[in-house]
Parts: C-alpha cells; structure tokens; sequence
C-alpha cells in the first residue's frame, strides 16, 4: 500500500519548523518547566554572573569608577609588600598540601587497606573540624603554643604567630576533606588486581608501587588540589595566627576592610581566582578519569590481617587522632577557664557574650536563622535545579547552560564571592541594591557559595531514579511536577536531608564570603569570633567557637538519628 | 489539519500511520524513512539487532523522541509534533519504572487518580487490573518485594488502567529469566487477545517475535527489511540478512551453472523454477536452506538430487541433533541439519559415518551473493 493512496497521508511536512510547532504543542506543564528553569538560571545570573563581572570591571577601574586599563594590576606588581603575599601563599598551600596529603593518605590507608580495629570511630573524629570555623583550630594553637601557651617550649622558640601556626591550623581544618577523598580513591579498587599479583609472587613493596598508588592517582591528585585550594583560599587561619606574616587573603581583607581601597582589592581577589580557577579545572579533569577506572565487575577488596602493618598503622591513626581531638580540646577547655593564664578555675564566664560585645548571643541567632534560611531555601532552590538539569524533558541547551553556571561556585572563593557582591549590590543604581546589608543577601551569598557541592549531589541521587518515570508519566497524563512532588522527592529524601546539613553546618561555620556583607544587626557568629579575637577576647572567642561547634554537632546527630528513622520507616521500599 | 479538504469518504485508514519517518542524533541516522500501517487490533513486533532502530521508533510513535522527519497518524490525527500526553497510548518499560516508593495499588491508580475519579471507582479499576494480570490480593506490596514478572505485571496493569487506544512494549520481557520469560509470553499474548488492543513491542529475540506477534517487522540499519506474519518471514525471508537474522540457516555459496542448477563446489543443486529465473549464468549465488528441512526419509519422495555426505560431528540439543555434514571436504562450506532422536537411532547416525541427504527445492531460498549472510547461525 502507499503513502499516496491515502488522503491527508502523502507525509508531507505542514508549514513551520518542527521545533516551532512542538512548542506551540506544548501543554502548560512544559511552560512551567521552561518558566522554572528560566527563573534559577535567572537567578544564577543575578547572583553568580553578574557580581562577578561587577568584580573584573572594578579590577579596571579607579575609585571614582572610571576606566583606567591595567593601571592597577601595575600598581599592584610594583609593590612588594603585595608580590611577597603571592609568595608566602603558594609556599604555605604548597607545604601544607604537601603535609595534609601524606597525613591523609596515611590515615585512609588504615581505614581502608587494613584490619586495624576501631576503623569507624577513627573515621568520624577524623570529620570533626568540618563542624567548626576555621577560625577555631587557630584560637585553639595560640593556647597551646602562643605567648602563655602551655607547651610553647615544644616549638624550640620560634613563633607559633606566622607560617608554622599557618600550617598546623590549615592542616587541622583541611583533613576531614582530604581524608575523605583519599578514602573514597582507595576504596575503589579491584581485588582481582591483588590476586594476580599475589599469584605471581609480587613483593609487596611493588605491588603497593605498581597497583595500590596507580589505582589511587586520580584521587590523591584530586586531594592534592582540594588541599592546595582551601588553604591558598582560607582567611580566618592566617587572619587569626598569621601574625605579620601576610598573605593574599588577608590582603583583600586589609585593602578592602582597612583601607577602603576597592580596585586593589578586585585585583587581589582576580590573583586569588586564578590558582582556584586553575585547581577546579584539573580537579574536573581528573575526576572525569576517576570514573572510568572502576569496571561493574570488579571485585571488593578485603584486607587480610598482617601485625606490623596494622600495629603500625593503628598507632598513626591514633597519634591523628589525639592531634585532632587535642585542638578541639584546647579550644573547649580555653573557653571555661575564667581567666587565663591567671585563673584556671572553670566557670562559664566567657560565654556571656553581651558582656564584651555589644551584639554577643544575638550574633548566635542570627547565625541560626541565616543557617536556618539557607538550608531550607538552599535544598529547594538546588533540588529543582538539578532536577531540571537531570529530569527535564525540553530545551536541552538551557539546561546544558545552567548546569555549566552551577558548577562555577566551586571554583570561586568565598573571599572573592564576597568582594563580587559588595561591587554588584552596594551600587546604588543596581535595583537589587535594596538587599545589600539585608539577612537575604547573606542567605543567597551562602547558597550560591555551596552550590556546587550540593547541587553534584543531589544530581547524583536524581541519576539514580528510573529515567522512564517522566516518560510513565506523560503516557498517563500526569504532569511532571506531580511525579516529581509524589515520587522524585521522597525517593531523594536521604540527599536533600543530607544537603540541607551540609548547607546548614557550612552558613554556621563560613567566615570568608560574608565577612562584606554582614551589617551591625546581621552580624554572624563566626564573624563574632573573628572581631572577639581581634580585639583580644581570645577566651570569648574560643567560647563562640564552641557555640558553634554545640550547634553542628547537634544537626549531625539530629541527621544521623532522622536518617535511622527514615530507613526504619520506609524499609518495606528503600532497602533493595 | 492537512487532510479535511481533500476528499468526503476516506477510504478505511490504518489505526497508525507512519509516514516517511526518519530521526538524526547529529551525523547519526538512526531511522531513513520509514513508511509503516498498523492494524487495529494487531500485536506487532519491531524485531531487529540492537542499535537498528526499533527503539527508536517505539520512542517516535510515543512521542518521548520526536522524528526528524516524516509524519505519524493515529486513527486519522496526524500526532507527529503531539507531546507524548497528547497521544493515546500506554507503555510498558525494559526496567518497568514502578514507583519504589508506591504500593502496587497506588501504583495501577496513578493515571486513574489524575482524572478525578471517585476513589471507590478507581479502587475497583485497580482490583479489576490485578485480577486481569493475575495479582489479586497483591495490592499493599511494594515493587522491591515482587519479582521479576510480578513487578512486569504490575507495570502492565499500570499501562493499561486509563484504557488506551494502543499499547507500547518496550523490551518488556527482556529482563527476566528464561522460565518467566515464556509464560509470561503466552499470558501476554492471551491478554492483548482477549483486550483486542492495537500493540506494539519491540523485542531483540526472534523467538519472541515469532511466537507472539500477528505481524513482525525485521530491523536493520535504521530501514524496515522486511514485513510480515511470522510464518512468511521465517519460510520467505526477502534476503539473506532476514534469512540470517530469524531462525538457524546454512548458506551455501555458489555460482549459477546451466539448466537452473547451482555449484556449490561439487555438488550441483537444482533450483526451482521461479528461483531460477532470476539469476543468469555466471551469477554469484547463495543457497540458503533451513537445518530442519534437510531431509533424509523417502528421497524418493522430492525430485531433487540425492547427495553422500559425511557426518563431521554431531551435538545433542535434548530433544533433537543438530549434524554438520562435509559439503565438500572444505570446512568453509558444511551444511547443519537437525534430525529427531528417532532419526538418528533409525539411521544410526554416528560422527565420520555417511548419509544421503536431499535439498528439497521448494525449501530453497536463493539471494544474490552480496558477501553479506554469515555462516549458519
């Protein structure tokens, strides 16, 4: 039979393109989808984009805004103070990677490669500092190693104020997130590699040379990467211990908060993107090798008991793990004595804030409800958009794009994230002007500072959703957003309660993105801790530290204990 | 749109039309023209290797992938830029896309619930379901605790609870197990029977295609090959990639001699009649014939030529041997037949052993010798 035979069938193309009468096909519910990515790729725009090219334009610019070329990138060269701060940051982050890294890999390799006991009690100290503001493992050292420390002596003289303080902070602040990297790098392995070595007699110095090492290489570049960027990034350690050790980070702090000298500090915080930019980008290429190293069929591997190894190995982690728990103690114990080095009597004198600050406990709360605010606007804002990205159906290029956007946060430090916002929302002409200074640009500056993370992971739980539910769905007329609402989101509870943690302890903890923005009646607690600190109320500020750690300590438990009675409640379906 | 002027009383269109379909992802071209009637009522089968297209297709006629070009009509709507909520089908998926989080009630009623219908109303739909698709009483279970082909069932219910015009498989028994797999394919079958629903399925396994459907279409490289019911694909294959690709097949290449015989090496086998017409002498030929038409009692019976072979091995399958025999001491060319226990105890068939053997002529398929049609399969 042929097409010809048959009116109206001929299979000629009505008038248009395809593309535009699909869309004019399109139901509502397709509308609202482009209406929701619109709006978060919008609103990425606004807060992302946008600022930051408000940060390049006043890299170019004089004080009074006019265009004045590279002027300042000369003026910044020519003086050595600045040039000496590139230096001293490319040598702590160099050294501190370096330190951190060979800690870590240590570390992970007990976790992983040994049958050491007590291996899941070792893992979770290991995460304490994520729970506190950098700010703590300095304030904790100027205690132990500072001008009264209690064990100055151990440092031969030298001064705790300067590198050496530097590195031990970073070190401190950074393991949790080397060490789990390196975790996961030497997790991923194949056992059958070390079965066929083993059966050909391998020495196990080669084998560790020649499958253990190769095996992990794209992790530990990964970590590597991670640990050179937070630290080159990080302002509250060198802030609070650098002494007059200077290095970029506090030099955009100095030339903006100080001097008032804005173009200096865009060009500062320019410098401090490039290293950042360059580590994301290696980090994305190595990542992107990672995965293909791991085949479906490999098999898990389990370590065989050998004495030395794990002795040895059990003795290190716990060595770390007496460092770790040693700052964190220094801080908590600091912070009841009433009046060091005078007074050692414990009381809780140093927790009443409104005594020496004028802002004191409400600084707290604030801090609660900018954390509060950014976790449960944050996991909204970010689930919808990686469910776009992941789910959607329509206008593949939009999505593309916005993918791309919300990728970039990671590579911007918060440092020059906040510098952005003062030059995009202080602008009097800028409409959005009317949030500078506000709770609500200090929730939407966190947001967009975790983005990245958080939105990886929620896209990787969404990935793991049948991708023919949207298609189940149309064929039964149901819109997508009502699949979504009924079965996207309570299968993804576990990630959208992790990333409201991971939103929630990080606005409790960020000092560097909002230490701009805040105002007299938006200050935060770690800002607290920082101006505590900087006026001499060491003590208030171990106190607040503490505040802060109290408060993630108590959502991690609430998470872990939510989770158990998710897992408990939904078992009937969750545990295939 | 395009058709309501051209004439008063159409004459009687097919359920679906596919008019000159075609789909590109990039250089790639996944479908070139395809022009296909589906029958009301029908069970068609899009057969072919994986990456011919069927797929892709499937995902046309649905609406989730639209064409490049070309045009589709159900029922005489032309749907080709519809979104796939505008069009009237049910699917059933490869995963079945049960929702982990449902129960199998909440998962039948969820189209049934959007169309605001009384809940008694649609908590009788769903026990009529379940007993259509041999559930009953399963309603509170959750997917993770059925099986393969329960969790198939549930997703088939699911499909079929809004009544639609057509039904859409996609793969939908390729992930179960070989004992499932076939009796599911019975009740399938029963079922779209017994509803009468127009469907469509997509399948890589021949014998699924050949056991269940009215009508197969057989895929290759984005074209149709070949369509037909399944008896006439299997005895008719129209070349030697549908002859290679549906059933087991020796193809035995040769060149065309006088007379309407081929040479095949030393053997000389005689065409029929219509078979020979078409190719000259001097033409490269293959001669294709099933294993299970060899024969080997009452010679006498077919015209065609006795020929001794030699049993170069034989394999026990169970209920039958299959039997390679030497064509012409060449081990490029042997010739596969599948002879019942009872033949093989009549004719005490053992390895190195002789027989005589006929190629019956209207078992016969010729095609042209394009160096495609591997070995048997």
């Amino acid at each position: 039979m042929s097409a010809a035979d048959i009116p109206g069938a001929t299979g000629l193309e009505p008038p248009g393109s395809p593309a535009l009468r699909r869309l004019r096909a399109l139901k509502a519910e397709s509308w609202i989808m482009l209406a929701g990515i619109l709006a978060i790729f919008a609103a990425l725009l606004a807060f992302l984009a946008l600022p930051l090219y408000a940060l390049l334009k006043k890299s170019v610019e004089d004080d009074k805004g006019a265009f004045v070329g590279l002027i300042n990138f000369q003026e910044y060269f020519a003086s050595a103070g600045l040039v000496t701060s590139i230096g001293n940051s490319l040598t702590i982050a160099f050294l501190t990677m370096v330190i951190s890294c060979t800690l870590a890999f240590t570390f992970a390799y007990g976790l992983t490669r040994t049958c050491m006991p007590f291996k899941r009690m070792f893992r979770a100290l290991a995460t304490i500092p994520i729970l506190a503001p950098s700010l703590l493992p300095a304030i904790s050292l100027i205690y132990l190693f500072g001008n009264q420390g209690v064990i100055k002596g151990l440092l031969f003289g030298e001064s705790i104020y300067g590198p050496i303080g530097i590195m031990i902070a970073m070190v401190f602040y950074i393991f949790p997130h080397v060490m789990m990297i390196m975790v996961t790098a030497l997790s991923t392995t194949d056992a059958r590699l070390y079965e066929a070595a083993d059966a050909l007699g391998t020495r196990p110095m080669r084998v560790f040379f020649t499958i253990t090492i190769p095996g992990a290489i794209y992790g530990i570049v990964s970590a590597m990467v991670v640990a050179f960027t937070l630290t080159i990034t990080d302002f509250g350690v060198p802030k609070v211990i650098g002494g007059q050790y200077n290095v970029l980070a506090t030099d955009i702090y100095k030339q903006v908060v100080g001097q008032q000298n804005f173009s200096m500090g865009a060009v500062v915080g320019l410098v401090l993107l490039i290293p950042a930019v360059f580590s994301f980008l290696i980090d994305r290429h190595v990542q992107k090798k990672q995965v293909a190293l791991l085949s479906a069929r490999a098999v898990p591997f389990h370590p065989k008991p050998h004495k030395m190894r794990d002795t040895g190995l059990l003795i290190f982690c716990i060595l770390m793990s007496v460092f770790l728990i040693g700052i964190l103690g220094m801080a908590a114990y600091a912070s009841f004595v009433t009046f060091w080095p005078y007074d050692l009597s414990l009381s809780l004198v140093n927790y009443d804030f409104d005594r020496v600050d004028p802002n004191g406990w409400s600084s707290f709360y604030n801090s609660l409800k900018m954390a509060g605010f950014t976790a449960v606007i944050g996991v909204t804002i970010i689930f919808l958009g990686a469910y776009m990205v992941e789910k959607g159906q329509n206008f593949p290029k939009l999505r593309g794009l916005f993918h791309m956007l919300a990728i970039v946060p990671m590579a911007v430090p918060g440092l020059v994230l906040g510098l952005a916002y003062v030059f995009f929302f202080s602008r009097p002409e800028n409409p959005l002007s009317v949030f500078y200074s506000t709770m609500a640009i200090l929730v939407v500056c966190t947001i967009v500072h975790f983005y990245t993370v958080s939105h990886l992971t929620m896209l990787t739980a969404l990935k793991q959703i049948d991708k023919e539910f949207e298609s189940v769905s149309s064929s039964l007329k149901v819109p997508f957003y009502r699949t979504m609402f009924r079965v996207h989101v309570p299968i993804c509870l576990p990630a959208i309660s992790e990333v409201m943690m991971y939103l929630f302890v990080n606005a409790m903890t960020t000092v560097s993105a909002v230490v701009f923005l805040y105002s007299p009646d938006t200050k935060l607690a770690a800002i607290t801790v920082l101006n505590l600190d900087d006026v001499g109320d060491t003590a208030e500020a171990a106190a607040m530290s503490m505040v802060i750690v109290a408060t993630s300590v108590t959502v991690r438990v609430a998470h872990g204990l939510l989770m158990r009675g998710m897992n408990a409640r939904h078992s009937a379906w969750r545990q295939r | 749109m395009a058709r309501k002027s051209k004439t008063k009383s159409p004459p009687k269109r097919a359920f679906l039309e596919i008019r000159d379909v075609s789909k590109k992802f990039g250089d790639f071209t996944a479908l070139t023209d395809i022009t296909l009637d589906i029958v009301e009522g029908e069970l068609i089968c899009f057969l072919g290797p994986s990456g011919c297209g069927k797929t892709t297709l499937l995902r046309a006629i649905a609406g989730l992938d639209y064409q490049t070009t070309g045009r589709i009509y159900q029922k005489g709507r032309d749907i080709s830029d519809a979104p796939p909520a505008d069009r009237d089908f049910g699917i059933v998926f490869q995963s079945y896309a049960l929702f982990p989080n449902m129960t199998v009630a909440k998962n039948i009623a969820y189209g049934l619930v959007n169309r605001r219908m009384a809940r008694k109303a649609v908590a009788d739909r769903v026990q009529e379901l379940l007993e259509l698709v041999g559930l009953p009483g399963s309603d509170d279970k959750f997917p993770a605790a059925l099986s393969g082909g329960q969790q198939q069932r549930v997703a088939l219910a699911r499909a079929l609870a809004t009544s639609p015009g057509m039904l859409l498989l996609d793969e939908p028994l390729s992930a179960l197990d070989a004992k499932v797999r076939e009796q599911l394919r019975h009740e399938l079958k029963d079922l779209q029977r017994s509803l009468g629903i127009t469907t469509v399925m997509v399948t890589h396994d021949q014998e699924e295609a050949l056991s269940m459907a009215d009508r197969i279409v057989v895929m290759s490289d984005g074209r149709i090959a070949q369509v037909g019911t399944p008896m006439e694909i299997y005895r008719n294959p129209v070349n030697a990639y549908v002859a290679d690709f549906i059933g087991s097949m020796n193809f035995l290449r040769g060149r065309m001699g006088a007379g309407g015989q081929v040479k095949v090496g030393r053997l000389k086998i005689a065409l029929p009649e219509g078979a020979a017409k078409q190719f000259a002498k001097g033409d490269d030929v293959v001669v294709c014939i099933r294993p299970e038409d060899v024969a080997v009692r009452n010679l006498e019976r077919f015209k065609a030529k006795k020929f001794t072979m030699t049993i170069n091995d034989v394999e026990f399958l169970g209920s039958f041997c299959r039997v390679t025999l030497d064509v012409d001491g060449d081990k490029d060319a042997e010739l596969v037949a599948d002879f019942s226990i009872n033949l093989m105890r009549d004719f005490n068939l053992v390895r190195g052993g002789k027989l005589d053997v006929a190629l019956p002529g209207r078992r016969l398929q010729v095609f042209r010798d394009e160096g495609q049609g591997g070995e048997e399969s």
